[in-house]
């Protein structure tokens, strides 16, 4: 039979569209800190990972979470709180990403069971309780202050203070968390997601658990955006309660909206686009959330596929 | 591969009641479908059969009474315990994978039963292993010329024949067929005549068919149902020759 072959080659296509875009990329990355500013370069890639975290939700189980700011900002707290306390870099960032992940636990469970609307919703009370107990609970957070003043300490040798070293420091870590993100999409265990997104019934048909399977992908999700939200912390030297806001929720949202949800690559560009334009019209006197709101208003009316799904069927059609 | 004198009781009703608000869509229904027999539920429009299947299934749970699957109570289960345990099924407005291609609705289904789904650190080509036996499926249905294809871009017969084809991927003891035949031509009608009877092989089948010439070539016994009861049951021969049933449903076409 020949379908085989066929099927392969086809796939080998994909293959090399895909090796193209990591290539592109990586090496925009690469180089980013020399395009611009080493402190807005690590903005991009810690929403970007964190877009990656989203829409592995999103675009792949098909579960639009309005809460994801609690798992950014609970790994926020504990990094800054960590470091504030002696500890060091490695071991603040991989607890905050920890504790993420182990908040998610309940919170993936308790709101899987629904779907559309309502788990949207449960997801958002959620990160407003969190965000309620953030303002609350001050001797851990600081409160309206947040926290900051907190040491860096240099690590293996690695100069900490030097904005362009923890950029390229923060961009080992992105590698790692975009390549599990990307092992979990293609995979049979992403494809069983996909089959749960697409078709709940047939999936439990033919033998799937569905909340198993988004169970896991929240639990995922989760702790790929405690690893961006700790990067963040580590980035700036700073949490504020923004990290917990419900406007950083939605922010990850139009970002990925804004790159192309399911393109893998999507989440990155709209995080770049985003953190870029901000960083622009905050130095300008224009309004930040107007102009950031037009633009994503303009990108979803004319290019319902994002920039980056965009782009790919454009050159799927040629 | 048993005698027939020796037959066991493959999937079993007793007593089966389903309401919804008041209105009994399944009354009191007990059945015995025999090992290896090809059963066919028959019965007007809303007469419960696809009510039926979905309790079979575990994708409705019964108001009361029993589902027993080779003796075990599986009425409380869930849809894929009940998959696992050997019972797969087809649904009657095709059910499949709309953003995937056809030969990828076929191999996440062949997937399910092995370790693979939770695996995210193995690759996807691994997948490939299931490669030969899902163009088998394929080549079964009459689709192997459109593994290539989006499931959502398929023509309403084509989505019938992928739907067959994903219930097969389970290897079930037990198959139960939702209006297999639906809307296909004559070629497709035979191509799933044919693929039954193959399958059939070793098997138990249930099947749900309007076209009474698809019933009498294929079934050993069939069941009729009639708001939601279970009017007659036996060999197609005598069941057709009764005058309930008659009156009932086959109406001209059993003396045809
Ligand atoms: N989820 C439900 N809620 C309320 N009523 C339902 C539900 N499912 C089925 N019914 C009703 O139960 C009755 C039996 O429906 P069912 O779909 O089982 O019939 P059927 O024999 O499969 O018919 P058809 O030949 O048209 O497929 C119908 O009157 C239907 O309206
Ligand atoms: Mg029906």
């Amino acid at each position: 039979m020949t379908a085989p072959t066929d099927a392969l080659s086809q796939s080998r296509a994909a293959r090399h569209n895909r090796a193209a875009w990591l290539v592109g990329l990586g090496l925009l990355l690469l180089i980013l800190p020399r395009l611009i500013y080493p402190v807005l370069a690590l903005d991009v890639l810690a929403w970007g990972l964190f877009a990656v975290a989203f829409d592995l939700l999103f675009g792949f189980a098909g579960l639009l979470s309005f809460g994801h700011a609690a798992f950014w900002g609970t790994s926020a707290y504990v990094t800054g709180y960590l470091l504030g306390h002696g500890q060091s870099v490695p071991v603040a960032m991989l607890a905050g990403t920890l504790s993420a992940g182990l908040l998610a636990v309940p919170i993936a469970f308790l709101s899987v069971r629904s779907a559309g609307i309502y788990f949207s919703m449960i997801t958002l009370a959620f990160g407003q309780m969190l965000s309620f107990l953030a303002l609350q609970w001050t001797d851990f957070t600081g409160g309206e202050n947040g926290l900051q003043g907190f040491a860096r300490p240099n690590f293996m040798g690695l100069d900490f203070s030097n904005a362009t070293v923890r950029y390229y420091f923060c961009l080992a870590l992105f590698g790692v968390g975009f390549y599990i993100a990307y092992r979990a999409i293609r995979s049979p265990f992403g494809e069983t997601l996909k089959a749960v997104r697409d078709n709940e019934q047939r999936a439990q048909s033919i033998g799937y658990n569905p909340n198993r399977f988004k169970f896991t992908a929240f639990v995922i999700s989760a702790t790929l955006a405690g690893l961006a939200g700790s990067m963040n912390v580590f980035g700036h030297g700073v949490v504020s309660l923004d990290a917990v806001n419900w406007k950083t929720s939605g922010e990850v949202v139009m970002m990925t909206l804004l790159g192309g949800t399911t393109t893998l690559f999507g989440p990155v560009v709209g995080a770049g686009i985003v953190s870029l334009l901000q960083d622009r019209v905050t130095s300008s006197n224009l309004p930040t959330g107007i102009v950031t709101g037009l633009v994503f208003v303009l990108v979803v009316l004319f290019f319902r596929r994002g920039v980056v799904g965009t782009l790919q069927h454009w050159m799927r059609r040629k | 591969m048993t005698i027939a004198t020796t037959r066991t009781t493959a999937l079993q009703t007793v007593k089966l009641v389903k309401e919804f608000h008041g209105f009994r869509a399944t009354n009191d229904v007990t059945l015995d479908i025999m090992e290896g027999e090809i059963h066919a539920i028959i019965g007007p429009n809303g007469a419960g059969k696809t009510t039926l299947f979905n309790l079979l299934s575990g994708f409705l749970k019964p108001t009361s009474g029993e589902v027993r699957l080779f003796g075990e109570r599986i009425e409380t289960l869930q849809p894929f315990q009940i998959v696992r345990r050997g019972l797969s099924r087809s649904f009657q407005i095709s059910s499949v994978f709309p953003t995937m291609t056809v030969r990828e609705n076929v191999l996440v289904a062949l997937q399910s039963p092995s370790g693979l789904p939770f695996q995210f650190w193995t690759p996807l080509h691994k997948l490939e292993a299931l490669g030969p036996q899902a163009d088998a499926i394929l080549a079964d249905v009459g689709l192997a010329d459109s593994y290539s294809r989006l499931a959502a871009d398929l023509s309403h017969g084509e989505k019938r024949q992928l739907e067959i084809g994903i219930s097969l991927t389970q290897n079930p003891k037990v198959l139960l067929l939702d209006e297999p035949t639906s809307g296909m031509g004559s070629e497709g009608i035979a191509r799933v005549i044919e693929l039954v009877r193959q399958v059939a092989r070793g098997r138990t089948v249930v099947l749900v068919e309007h076209n009474m010439s698809v019933v009498s070539e294929l079934t050993d016994r069939i069941t009729v149902l009639q708001y939601g009861a279970v009017i007659a049951s036996g060999k197609y021969d005598d069941v057709r020759r009764d005058p309930q049933v008659i009156e009932a449903y086959l109406g001209d076409e059993a003396h045809a």
